[in-house]
């Protein structure tokens, strides 16, 4: 009788320590873990490509007053001042056109100067007013890719001044297109 | 918070042929925090057993970690900052204007005062993977860092989970330079444990 309730009381103290440390152990183990979400998009990277110069033909000038001619982008036509002291011979005036290549998202585009000049090592002309796209297009505009064939198209116009004495020659030079998703 | 309290009486110690029992019985009791010396005296005494089942710890998303978008010249990384703050190295080029974000994470637990120790999931990380989701291109995140009400950011944070404050997560993507285009998803597993 007695070694039975010895035994039973050791058994409740026993019972009692290994729920109290489970109890602890419990505490300490308890963890909780989530899988959660992240996501990332690659984008094709910007390409731009010159496909026609801006190019003002061929021009016969007086040397005694400045005289001005303008490509216009939209009807891809030029426009002579009326000075008389200009005008077109041989080849006639036309605008460039860039291509840019992308992802089908609004890319900026712009010029690194808007006045410039070209040279034919001695002497130069101005080069200024450029208009991306359109004749109000300006220096600056956005393009969309187009989203079967990751690009765009577009023609670019300026405005050329002669200046008073330009002498005969060959002038050409650049300028620098920026292109950046926005 | 669920208390279970259970009770026993001593009717104390007489045979002297249990005392490995005995002894056993009274180491036990020691442990647990109760008095032996009642026992021993043969009087009757009451003893309180207690366990304490803590309330599950419960982990939502609230923002999708998201490197916004990028191209590359190179390879190189683009991380995001547990404040949301992106940046990038080598050749990794992030568009400005995407959206991007840190991630967000609401942690509740039921036990009141209790620190909770957050971190990646040391079976799972440190490192995972997000995946094209058309092509087999993968590339690999990795660098978690918690931040928790001004403590971190660091690998591991301690929160106490009576403060209502969001665990804010950042990362680091790896960028080889050869993936293709497109959409990246993938997953990533935290552990939250009581401390």
């Amino acid at each position: 009788m007695e070694s039975s309730r010895i035994r039973k009381i050791a058994k409740a103290s026993s019972l009692t320590a290994l729920v109290t440390l489970s109890s602890f152990s419990f505490y300490r183990a308890i963890a909780a873990t989530a899988t959660l979400p992240v996501i990332a998009r690659i984008i094709r990277a910007i390409e731009v490509s010159v496909t026609a110069s801006l190019d003002f033909g061929t021009l016969a000038v007086t040397r005694e007053v400045q005289a001005e001619v303008t490509i216009d982008p939209s009807s891809q036509t030029s426009r002579i001042d009326g000075s008389g002291a200009i005008s077109a011979v041989g080849a006639q005036p036309r605008p460039g056109f860039v291509r840019i290549k992308g992802a089908p998202q609004a890319v900026i585009v712009s010029l690194e100067t808007n006045n410039m000049f070209i040279t034919n090592g001695n002497s130069f002309m101005t080069i200024s007013n450029f208009n991306l796209g359109s004749v109000q297009g300006g220096p600056t505009i956005t393009v969309t890719p187009d989203i079967h064939n990751s690009s765009v198209l577009f023609p670019v116009g300026a405005t050329l001044v002669a200046h008073t004495g330009q002498v005969t020659g060959t002038y050409t030079g650049s300028n620098t297109i920026f292109a950046n998703y926005q | 918070m669920h208390i279970c309290r259970l009770t026993y009486i001593d009717r104390g110690i007489t045979m002297k042929n249990n005392k490995k029992m005995i002894a056993l019985g009274t180491a036990l009791v020691t442990l647990s925090g109760l008095s032996a010396a009642t026992r021993a005296k043969g009087a009757a005494g009451t003893g309180n057993m207690s366990a304490v089942i803590l309330e599950a710890i419960a982990i939502t998303n609230l923002t999708t970690m998201n490197f916004g978008e990028f191209t590359y010249t190179a390879a190189g990384t683009v991380t995001i900052s547990t404040a949301g703050v992106r940046g990038n190295t080598g050749g990794a080029n992030p568009r400005a204007g995407s959206a991007v974000s840190q991630g967000v994470l609401d942690i509740t637990s039921g036990a009141a005062g209790a620190s909770t120790r957050i971190r990646i999931d040391p079976t799972a990380g440190p490192s995972f993977t997000v995946g094209h989701t058309t092509a087999a291109d993968t590339m690999n995140v990795k660098s978690f860092t918690f931040a928790w009400n001004g403590a971190g950011p660091a690998a591991t944070v301690t929160a106490n989970m009576d403060t209502a404050q969001n665990i804010n997560v950042g990362a680091t993507l790896e960028v080889a330079g050869t993936e293709a285009a497109g959409k990246y998803v993938g997953t990533y597993v935290i552990e939250a444990a009581y401390q």
